[in-house]
């Protein structure tokens, strides 16, 4: 009996992903990994209630500090990067807040951010998945360009329009440039056209998805799920949690390596903190004049 | 939904953009799965192998390893399930060992590991090292360490000591005698640890590597198995215990010789494996020198491996050395070469030694 409902769950989980999942997605959908959680889904399947989402960035990488459009790139976190992160870890285990459930991106800048937490908060054997929707907006044929160069050369203006619009792409990168995902050996088992971008928009397009089928339900289970990503990937993500308009939300600032902390109803619905800093309603954990200060600080990278 | 959504937001655009976002209407549906590509017609392996490989320089299919040094190690007692940490050694043995890996040209589809951090932590490294962190790692407790009962904790020494070195010996390699079972009251008992309280009922006591065997032989049929077959290349990052009883299974090693085959830490094990993935032997047929008992390949070499095996031995067994092998003068001309070949940090989790060099250069001849 107990095979025949492990079954019934397998198959009604796995015809909800399959639409967008990949093979590099992991653990909980896939094949009885994890920690043998799945050997325990359904006698968990009545437990309800408030659910914790922590969202983080991930930290300052060397492209951050040369100041280049980074997209798809696979660049390491820079010194300052890896002690930004271990610090977010700390600030989980002051909040008390250990994840059950992790998502990160296929980028090492992410990976590593989320690894650094788990060392911290003592979750290293919690079930990962590695998802490509969750990769930072491909900034197409401006990938590996010098954020002032760029400027320099198309304009102030331009440039504001192409990083900070909603759905006015950048240039395509071209088939044969070493940015194109085709000629990444980790995006093998996809398809891309040939001229490539993205837009906020069509990063939301990709992450929603992946967020209502992958991370939802686990959330509905009550776990506490963490995402490490990236600025555009979570930008998508709480314009959906909260709300944000189109105009504000490409204005808006996360900072690098703070965790951001959602509380969830059973219905999914964002339980308000006295924290949210608006237009946001989950919470930044930390000493807020600081926090603050870091979502000011991110708009200065276009001037010298 | 989604695609009307992208039409009128191209309808009620006005700029000279629309032909660039007009590209973008593909985007979503256009990044699809190849999931479904045909077999290519002259492969001549057998039709289940639909899967494409990341690994199409080498013919290895299969690759274990064992986690670095942890404090527990260093300190030359029973670990068992106990969580303990890597050392800045530990750290170093897994940089070294994902440079050997990647140096052999291997590439990964997927990772399986235990539960416990000096695994999680060595594949992380070695990933890194690699340049292959965006694969998936599934971590089970099915590929934990052999549970050692009441011995963890006790230094390995001491016991023997107090047992004998034959008693010793029996308890860690033997096929079916278990060591004693672990108190209730264990201060390192698993059931006071998070990560198992879905798998309570199945917590031993203790384990013979019969018992190890039992339940990781369910996992490689599980979800190694299937993957090798589908054509996938694997690597397990396990314990000394659990990996042994694998290697067993695959190299169909008796109960009576089991008991002669040791591993050393962070040394990647490579397999050719044929239809039956049944292990491929070495071009001269002969079984590898270190332990005379595999077919598969040491990438570090047998010489090296061969070393670590007989200081190992002399740590637990050999009661004229009072000496800790695992610290001390070797240990330091060790620690400066392998300083040499991966690069000395302070930050090891930033980025790979080859990541200076990288593949990026290498495939477009030129630097980011």
């Amino acid at each position: 009996m107990k095979s025949y409902l492990k079954a019934c769950l397998f198959l009604s989980l796995s015809t909800l992903t399959l639409a967008t999942r990949p093979w590099g997605m992991t653990a909980l959908n896939v094949r009885g990994g994890g920690s043998g959680i799945q050997e325990k889904e359904v006698k968990d399947e009545k437990v309800k209630g408030p659910c914790t989402l922590i969202l983080i960035r991930h930290g300052e990488s060397e492209w951050n500090v040369s100041n280049k459009f980074t997209g798809w790139y696979d660049c390491p976190l820079s010194e300052k990067g890896i002690s930004e992160v271990k610090q977010a870890g700390l600030l989980l285990n002051e909040a008390g807040i250990k994840p059950d459930i992790a998502h990160t991106s296929y980028l090492q800048r992410a990976i590593k951010t989320l690894q650094l937490v788990q060392e911290e908060t003592g979750t290293m054997w919690i079930p990962t998945s590695k998802a490509w929707q969750l990769n930072e907006r491909h900034y197409g044929g401006l990938t590996g360009m010098d954020k002032v160069e760029t400027v320099e050369k198309h304009g102030a203006e331009q440039v504001l329009i192409w990083r900070r619009s909603y759905d006015i792409p950048p240039p395509p990168v071209l088939a044969d440039s070493p940015f194109h995902p085709k000629n990444d050996p980790r995006y093998a088992h996809l398809e891309f056209p040939e001229e490539f971008t993205e837009t906020l928009a069509t990063t939301l397009d990709r992450v929603l998805p992946y967020f209502l089928n992958n991370i939802v339900p686990d959330l509905k289970r009550g776990k506490t799920v963490i995402v490490a990503a990236h600025g555009n990937s979570l930008r998508a993500l709480v314009k959906h949690l909260d709300g944000v308009d189109e105009d504000t939300i490409v204005n808006l600032n996360i900072p690098t390596g703070i965790p951001l902390v959602y509380h969830l109803d059973e219905n999914m619905n964002v339980i308000p903190s006295d924290n949210g800093i608006a237009p946001l309603r989950g919470e930044y954990l930390g000493n807020q004049e600081e926090v603050r200060a870091r979502i000011e600080g991110v708009q200065n990278q276009t001037k010298k | 939904m989604i695609a009307t959504r992208l039409q009128s937001r191209l309808l009620s655009h006005r700029s000279s953009h629309v032909q660039a976002t007009s590209q973008l209407k593909m985007t979503m549906s256009t990044i699809s799965k190849n999931s479904d590509k045909e077999v290519n017609a002259s492969d001549k392996k057998s039709n289940a192998r639909k899967f494409h490989t990341l690994n199409t320089d080498t013919k290895y299919q299969l690759c274990f390893l064992r986690h670095g040094q942890s404090t527990w190690n260093r300190d030359n007692r029973f670990i068992g399930w106990t969580d303990t940490p890597l050392t800045d050694d530990g750290v170093l043995e897994a940089r070294v060992a994902g440079q050997m890996l990647s140096r052999s040209g291997m590439k990964f589809d997927e990772v399986h590991t235990s539960l416990l951090r000096r695994c999680i932590r060595t594949t992380n490294l070695a990933l890194m090292e690699m340049g292959q962190e965006y694969i998936p790692v599934f971590k089970n407790w099915r590929l934990n360490e052999r549970h050692y009962g009441d011995l963890v904790g006790k230094n390995k020494k001491e016991v023997v000591k107090e047992h004998g070195k034959d008693q010793v010996k029996r308890w860690r390699r033997s096929w079916d005698e278990p060591p004693p079972p672990m108190r209730d009251d264990h201060e390192f008992h698993p059931a006071l640890d998070p990560r198992y309280y879905d798998v309570l009922d199945k917590i031993p006591k203790c384990e013979s590597l019969k018992c190890t065997l039992k339940r990781s032989k369910v996992y490689w049929e599980r979800e190694i198995l299937p993957g090798l077959k589908e054509g996938k290349t694997i690597l397990i990052v396990g314990h000394e215990n659990n990996l042994r009883s694998l290697i067993m299974n695959l190299e169909g090693i008796s109960e009576k010789d089991i008991i002669n085959l040791c591993l050393p830490r962070a040394v990647p094990l490579a397999y050719k494996l044929d239809e039956n993935f049944e292990p491929i032997g070495r071009p001269d047929g002969k079984l590898d020198e270190a332990t005379g008992f595999l077919r598969g390949e040491w990438l570090g070499g047998d010489a090296a491996v061969s070393e670590i095996l007989d200081r190992d031995r002399k740590q637990v067994y050999d009661t004229s050395v009072e000496e800790n092998l695992e610290i001390g003068d070797d240990k330091e001309k060790w620690r400066k070469w392998m300083h040499l070949a991966v690069g000395e940090t302070t930050q090891p989790e930033m980025k790979a030694k080859s990541s200076e060099i990288g593949d990026f250069f290498k495939r477009f001849g030129k630097m980011p």
